[in-house]
């Protein structure tokens, strides 16, 4: 068994149970509300948009927003960005716990799989997973790339903003998976740690703290320059590095189950 | 004893990979490239695309 099967095995359980079925279509449903709104919002405000020069576009007032209520606060559905803090770590959970609650870890070990084949098997898998509920997402504002004029490249530093939080949320899903027994015990973690990385910054502003550490580990202070376009060597090595700890977390914690039998 | 440093050994790992995070952050916030990707450039540019607003400065 290879890193390549594990992360076949990993799809084929993805695809083949109603857990990743029954969330993909929920999420699109609700986004595809909150992108009618959005529409209907820009549709509105299209007359007095058309006055203003350089005024915001579809992309500005649609397609971006639809990522994350970082943008229009909290008057709309949840954004992508919402929902993906609850929906990866319910995808994740199981990956590593499972495996241990029903003793196919040992298995897996016994069958000369090393620990990072299966973290990154595992981790390659999600990820596939994950890029594909995005690219369903996508073609919600792409569907009107004909009839309306897109600033790409805000677009393309919006979706590289979401694959990189997608892409951090599994590492962690992983890690807090790699720790524990029980899958609800690793999805309570998972959402509680990028909870805390969500509004920590919020949290501190709260009670009047503007401290630079708490700015740098809030994950919304990385994440919102890239949705407005803006794509700094700062924010994106901020998601590189979370997802590299997390990912070196799991594998060491998974070699040292290896090593004890 | 073999078990109190094999936890120990664990904990200087994940402590060791902090700091080298921690770092590589510090170092990532002082050498910063940023990099507008909008074709009008953000606000307060006039609405000209920053490559352009770039060259009239």
């Amino acid at each position: 068994m290879t890193f390549f099967a594990v992360m076949r095995l990993e799809l084929r359980r993805l695809f083949v149970r109603p857990l990743g079925w029954i969330l993909a279509a929920l999420t699109l449903v609700e986004l595809a509300w909150r992108y009618v709104l959005l529409l209907g919002n820009f549709l509105g405000a299209q007359i007095h948009l058309a006055a203003l020069p350089g005024g915001p576009g579809f992309t500005d007032m649609v397609s971006v927003p639809l990522f994350s209520s970082l943008l229009t606060g909290g008057m709309l559905p949840f954004g992508l960005t919402e929902l993906a803090l609850v929906i990866v770590p319910l995808l994740t959970m199981s990956t590593l716990a499972g495996e241990r609650n029903n003793g196919t870890l040992s298995l897996m070990f016994g069958s000369g799989l090393s620990a990072w084949s299966i973290v990154y098997g595992k981790y390659l898998a999600l990820l596939v997973w994950l890029l594909l509920w995005l690219l369903l997402i996508l073609a919600m504002p792409l569907s009107l790339a004909h009839a309306t004029t897109f600033d790409w490249g805000k677009l393309a530093a919006a979706t590289l903003g979401m694959v990189l939080l997608l892409a951090a949320l599994a590492a962690v899903g992983i890690a807090c998976s790699a720790f524990t027994e029980h899958p609800p015990i690793a999805a309570t973690a998972s959402i509680l740690l990028v909870l805390a990385l969500f509004i920590m910054q919020l949290g501190a502003q709260a009670v009047g703290v503007n401290n630079g550490l708490i700015n740098w580990l809030a994950l919304p202070s990385h994440l919102e320059p890239l949705l407005r376009g803006l794509v700094s060597t700062t924010d994106v090595l901020w998601f590189v590095l979370l997802i590299v700890l997390a990912l070196a977390l799991a594998t060491r914690r998974l070699t040292a189950d290896k090593e004890r039998g | 004893m073999h078990n109190l440093f094999r936890r120990l050994d664990g904990w200087l790992f994940a402590l060791l990979l902090l700091v080298a995070a921690g770092a590589l952050g510090y170092l990532s916030t002082r050498y910063a490239h940023e990099s507008d990707w909008t074709a009008k450039g953000p606000p307060g540019r006039g609405g000209l695309p920053a490559a352009l607003s770039a060259r009239q400065a």
